[in-house]
């Protein structure tokens, strides 16, 4: 019986004659409140991006008008934001994108030509894509920072416009947002019109070589090839 | 303006600019203007107008700002429950009645101390994915294929099959 009654009592105790103790350790009092104010970044997006980090019992909340973000998490978990978001808000990095199109296309093998300045990038594509035969159709290079809209002109009736979007310091890789290619129509009813190619977004891995091979389907024996090359400005 | 001037024509809530220059060089009249309005003793000591770097309006921008960003982290903040004491005698009371009851009528088999640790909830740490190299497309009927690439390397190869693009690509 005395083993049965030291567990009551001291279940008693701890519920009823603990009220400083309880008082002085709130429930959840492991969680923190925690400001932080960007320079040179939206807070919005902060929030994006600290997002995956924030627990279950976390929450943020975003003031506009002081572009602050308010987090509540545990401690831990508030670290690990904090580290995340001094990288985040840097001022807005430059950078220079190279873009190339190139016409590709598969044709009998005495036929196929490789200019001397493709001969790379036909090197690398051996073995992954079908094509064996590459011509240089324009080339552009933009320079320009985080937040910019760059509006350029390629050879070959090509036009090309996009947005340079936010560095991403975790993958090292920069957002090229609304990327729209564009041709002057040479013949037929819209004669000298910018007719839409392709829209799209991407993430480019700064210093790596993307390669985007567009073609209407898997069979075809043509493709436009968009070669990127993102970089960093010094 | 005389003392005589300034004492008959003085007004305890308004302090003209010649009763200021009066009361600055008289003693016995700033005693007086003093004496019906306290205010007039800093008046009487000059100065510029002071206002806050950036200007009045930026200042109480600023504070109903940091004011809005406190009570929005008070608002954050866990909660602290106040449970009297007696509500807590009554709930222990309670608790321990419907336990004690329980053993008296069922008997109870001793608990072994389980192993298991209060533990911090923690987001899930994830290790970070490589974002896709395309983010969005035009056409949802379009297939993207992302050619694996070791992440160290120079080159990612990405095929877009769109039925939509012109024939003469």
């Amino acid at each position: 019986m005395n083993k049965t009654l030291l567990p009551l009592l001291t279940l008693l105790l701890l519920l009823g004659g603990s009220p400083i103790l309880a008082d002085d350790a709130p429930a959840g009092s492991n969680l923190s409140v925690k400001t932080f104010q960007f320079k040179h970044k939206e807070a919005s997006r902060a929030a994006t991006a600290i997002k995956s980090l924030i627990s279950a019992e976390g929450s943020i909340s975003i003031q506009p008008s002081s572009n602050t973000l308010v987090v509540s998490d545990h401690i831990e978990n508030l670290k690990n934001v904090a580290a995340l978001l001094l990288k985040f808000d840097a001022p807005s990095r430059s950078f220079k994108l190279s873009i190339r199109l190139v016409a590709a296309s598969r044709v009998d093998q005495g036929a196929a030509k490789i200019p001397d300045e493709l001969k790379p990038i036909s090197q690398k594509l051996s073995g992954l894509l079908r094509f064996n035969s590459f011509e240089s159709v324009g080339e552009i290079s933009a320079e320009g920072a985080e937040g910019d809209a760059v509006v350029c002109d390629l050879q070959g009736g090509f036009h090309a416009d996009f947005l340079f979007g936010e560095y991403d310091v975790e993958s090292d890789s920069i957002r090229v947002s609304d990327l729209q290619l564009s041709r002057l129509q040479p013949t037929g009813e819209q004669s000298g019109e910018l007719v839409k190619l392709l829209k799209t977004s991407l993430n480019l891995k700064v210093g790596q070589m993307v390669i985007m091979s567009v073609s209407r389907d898997p069979q075809s024996q043509k493709a436009l090839m968009v070669v990127f090359v993102a970089r960093k400005n010094s | 303006m005389s003392c005589e001037t300034f004492l008959s024509s003085m007004d305890a809530a308004e302090l003209t600019a010649d009763g200021l220059a009066h009361i600055r060089t008289c003693a016995s009249c700033l005693s007086a203007s003093v004496a019906a309005n306290p205010d007039n003793l800093f008046r009487s000591l000059g100065g510029e107008e002071l206002s806050p770097d950036g200007g009045v309006d930026a200042f109480v921008a600023d504070v109903v700002q940091q004011v809005h960003i406190r009570r929005t982290e008070v608002s954050m903040e866990p909660s602290r429950r106040h449970v009297p004491l007696v509500y807590r005698w009554s709930l222990a009371a309670a608790v321990s009645a419907a336990v004690l009851s329980g053993f008296l009528q069922f008997g109870v088999a001793p608990v072994e101390p389980t192993g298991a640790r209060s533990s911090t909830p923690m987001a899930s740490q994830s290790p970070l994915a490589t974002r896709p190299v395309i983010e969005s497309y035009q056409s949802g009927e379009a297939t993207i294929v992302e050619l694996p690439s070791d992440p160290s390397s120079d080159i990612q190869v990405v095929m877009v099959f769109d039925e939509t693009l012109p024939v003469d690509l």
